[in-house]
């Protein structure tokens, strides 16, 4: 019975396996190309007593070296010689398949075009002519053959029987341009003289391979000494250079792309109007160079609007846990273990206050982790990265410094580290020295705790200014170092592809933000938890002082209170605050309510709530906070509507008070602005010395204490001038 | 010429982050085309294609890392930071 061995070739994702079951059913055989990690799939059909034995070829882009899989593919056609290669290709985007074809055609490998994907090219609007594409590719048979479709495994069929009957054969391809033809010619009749070379290669193809710069097969030319092929290369390398200068290999790819775009013309007819794909409406609006920015600034107002109404209701509800029922039982339970005064102290002022003042930020995180997770999922997030860097790249950064940045508003740390994908040294540490003004997450919770004490009506607000004047001072950072220090940083163009838009997978939107908000307790219970007390005893020293200002925290901030004052903020507490906020940010919030839970009275202590009471005020509250945040977020998602108005004055924490009393709205705007421009944390530094030395680390420390300072004091001492003090 | 066309776009637009969608279209092609071209640069040493975050799960600092995750499946630079004489031999 004849047999006839047939590869099946075709850039990935074409449907190639598909078909290639759908022709072999069961009867296959799975192994590894010989010496590769490269999957081999075998099997045969019977058609009309032909038997076809068929080679499922691993998908290539192209016939080179490059990759395994695409030497495993080329290395079958050249050297295996299959009776028949049947490229499978995307007839929904049949230019780009078309370049492996005309490389195919180059091997002078029998060939037949197997047309996939045509449902989807129809539904493009695209109507493939399969008799022009022939014509186009010099007679190679081109076959319908969508695996689903059951015609056209039977037309694949037919061809095969077709052509084992000789009853199809194409021309040679086009040629090259003249030079490249010529030097082609040259060349092949060099290899010809050379029968070693000669049977295992053809000829033609090995010279197109050579002219290109193909590595691997220059090395066997090279290890086998064939001196009189390297003196014809060199001499038609250089008869080219004239032409090409560098650029030979381009010119012999241009001239394939050429023939692709060139049968493509010939054979498919396009709509009369091109089909917009739902990405590319969109992005039409959002990436827009005048629209872009407005509308990523929109969205990241209502990402803050949403994170401070929804989460405040349970903002409240975690605050009045912590300070009522939680101080309570706590109080209770070392009560019934005669544990001594200092440690109920240490636990109530210490671990409830500094733990509790953060953690009650837990929600909000939540609501701004969800927000950027359904953002990212959908695809927007890349195009908001893209747009701002359109505005970074403006001012003299590296076109790939905007992935750290961005990483930036996560969190400092892994930004820093992000910074190895930039080749360029200066531009990196140029990137490193930018990531602090991100304002990172670990800041929120101190732009809430203000805002909403000292601007509870556009908390919101003054959130996403902080984050844009974040933006803002690193772009005019970016501005001056790149221009002064980092003159000359190499500013190479990157070209991203950026992912489709798509619905938000609800369960992954969820898995990661619950991930960032674990780390946040993680951290609250770590980082913070030892913070609260060692500033708790620092507060306590020397034992039994009884004004927090005349301890030892309290005499050491009270020495550098002096040095924030002009910026409006010289108080001890908001010196030590900021002293302690090097450690992470969130323990400015920490230090504040500790601060300030010491000052307050007592006023829980003789509370004789039971625990049911405590069991069942935590639950109600709990449902009263989720039904306030659903109407909250109800109101948000509808601008301009106000479905439930608001219903009384807000609760108010003891901090929320301590900090309107301490802080002027306009000395609150200057501190925000301080923490938001100041030395990040201990960890980050860490990891600029680790990144870039402790020369450049030393630089962004001294620039995050002058720069804040600076800014800090010039908008406090500009608001007294305009009478907002 | 497509091919020089792409890094002319490379070498002329310093510190740019260029959309493939976008220069897809200014060069008249489709995006699936440009996506080819520029597997071909890379393939011919042009250019380096860099993986972008593209698999949180596999990333070390997805416990700590926010936001910019999954930013882009993939990007390419010049395969060598070219000054600008360098670049400029691809605008002649």
């Amino acid at each position: 019975m004849p047999t006839l061995r047939v590869a099946l070739a075709g850039n990935p994702n074409v449907g190639k396996s598909t078909l290639f079951n759908a022709l072999t059913g069961a009867r296959q055989h799975v192994g590894n190309w010989p010496g590769k990690t490269v999957m081999q799939a075998s099997g045969t059909f019977q058609v009309d007593g032909l038997t076809v034995e068929v080679i499922d070829l691993p998908g290539a882009y192209s016939l080179s070296s490059f990759s395994p899989e695409e030497a495993v593919a080329r290395d079958y056609i050249v050297c295996e010689q299959p009776d028949l290669v049947v490229d499978v290709v995307d007839a929904a985007n049949l230019e780009r398949n078309l370049y492996l074809t005309t490389q195919i055609r180059e091997t002078g490998a029998p060939l037949l075009l197997a047309l996939t994907m045509t449902d989807l090219a129809t539904q493009r609007g695209l109507c493939v002519d399969c008799h022009a594409l022939s014509d186009a590719l010099g007679g190679v048979p081109v076959v319908p053959a969508t695996a689903q479709q059951n015609g056209g495994l039977a037309a694949l069929r037919t061809a095969f029987q077709r052509w084992a009957t000789g009853e199809t054969r194409a021309e040679a391809p086009p040629p090259f341009d003249p030079p490249i033809e010529d030097a082609i010619t040259t060349l092949a009749a060099a290899i010809a003289t050379q029968p070693d070379l000669a049977r295992r290669y053809p000829p033609r193809w090995l010279a197109i391979q050579l002219l290109e710069g193909d590595e691997e097969l220059l090395g066997l030319l090279a290890a086998a000494d064939h001196a009189p092929i390297a003196a014809a290369l060199a001499a038609s390398r250089d008869r080219l250079r004239q032409t090409y200068g560098d650029d030979i290999d381009l010119a012999i790819a241009e001239a394939r792309y050429r023939q692709a775009r060139a049968a493509v013309a010939r054979a498919v007819r396009q709509p009369a109007t091109p089909v917009v794909t739902f990405s590319e409406r969109v992005d039409r609006v959002v990436t827009h160079r005048i629209l872009g920015i407005p509308i990523f600034l929109a969205l990241m107002y209502l990402v803050f609007n949403l994170v401070q109404n929804v989460s405040a209701p349970y903002l409240d509800w975690i605050d009045g846990l912590f300070s009522g029922p939680l101080t309570r039982r706590a109080v209770a339970l070392l009560a019934l273990l005669h544990a001594p005064a200092w440690i109920t102290a240490l636990t109530v002022d210490g671990v409830i206050a500094g733990v509790g003042s953060v953690l009650v930020f837990v929600p909000g995180l939540l609501v701004l982790y969800l927000a950027l997770a359904l953002l990212e999922d959908s695809g927007y997030l890349a195009r908001a990265a893209f747009v701002m860097d359109r505005a970074l790249g403006a001012l003299g950064l590296h076109g790939k410094s905007f992935i750290p940045l961005i990483l930036g508003f996560g969190c400092n740390v892994p930004a820093v580290y992000a910074t190895r994908t930039i080749e360029n040294r200066s531009a990196r540490v140029l990137t490193g020295m930018l990531i602090p003004f991100m304002s990172c997450s670990a800041r929120l919770p101190v732009y809430v705790v203000f805002g909403m004490a000292l601007f509870p009506q556009n908390a919101d607000l003054v959130i996403w200014a902080m984050y844009l004047v974040g933006i803002v001072v690193a772009a005019a950072a970016g501005l001056v170092l790149s221009r002064t220090v980092f003159a000359g940083a190499g500013r190479g163009a990157f070209v991203l592809e950026l992912p489709p838009y798509r619905l938000p997978s609800l369960p992954t939107v969820w898995r990661q933000a619950w991930q960032h908000t674990a780390g946040f307790i993680r951290k609250a219970g770590t980082v913070i938890l030892a913070v609260s007390v060692a500033l708790w005893l620092l507060l306590n020293l020397p034992w039994g002082v009884s004004d927090p200002r005349d301890s030892a925290f309290g005499r050491v901030s009270s020495t550098l209170a002096p040095l924030f004052a002009p910026a409006g903020f010289g108080t001890w507490q908001a010196a030590g605050a900021l002293v302690t906020g090097v450690m992470a940010k969130e323990v400015v919030v920490s230090t504040l309510a500790q601060i300030y839970a010491g000052q307050a009275d007592e006023a829980e202590s003789a509370d004789t709530t039971t625990v049911g009471d405590d069991l069942a005020g935590v639950a109600g509250g709990f449902g009263l906070a989720t039904v306030e945040a659903g109407k909250r977020l109800l109101d948000t998602l509808t601008p301009g509507v106000t479905l439930f108005p608001e219903e009384g004055e807000p609760e108010e924490t003891v901090l929320s008070q301590a900090l309107r009393m301490a802080f002027t709205p306009l000395a609150g705007i200057a501190f925000l602005l301080f923490v938001l421009l100041y030395v990040p944390c201990v960890a980050t530094i860490g990891a600029q010395a680790q990144e870039f030395g402790w020369r450049w680390a030393s630089l962004s420390l001294v620039m995050t204490l002058v720069l804040p300072w600076t800014v800090a004091t010039l908008v406090y001492q500009a608001g007294r001038l305009l009478g907002a003090g | 010429m497509m091919l020089r066309a792409i890094l002319n776009l490379f070498a002329v637009a310093p510190g740019k982050t260029l959309s493939a969608a976008a220069i897809a279209a200014e060069l008249d092609i489709s995006p699936a085309l440009l996506d080819h071209m520029l597997r071909t640069l890379v393939r011919s040493g042009r250019l380096v294609e860099v993986e972008l975050c593209s698999d949180c799960s596999a990333c070390a600092l997805r416990r700590i890392c926010v936001g910019g995750l999954g930013i882009a499946r993939r990007g390419y630079r010049l395969a060598a930071e070219r000054s600008a004489s360098a670049a400029a031999a691809y605008t002649q």
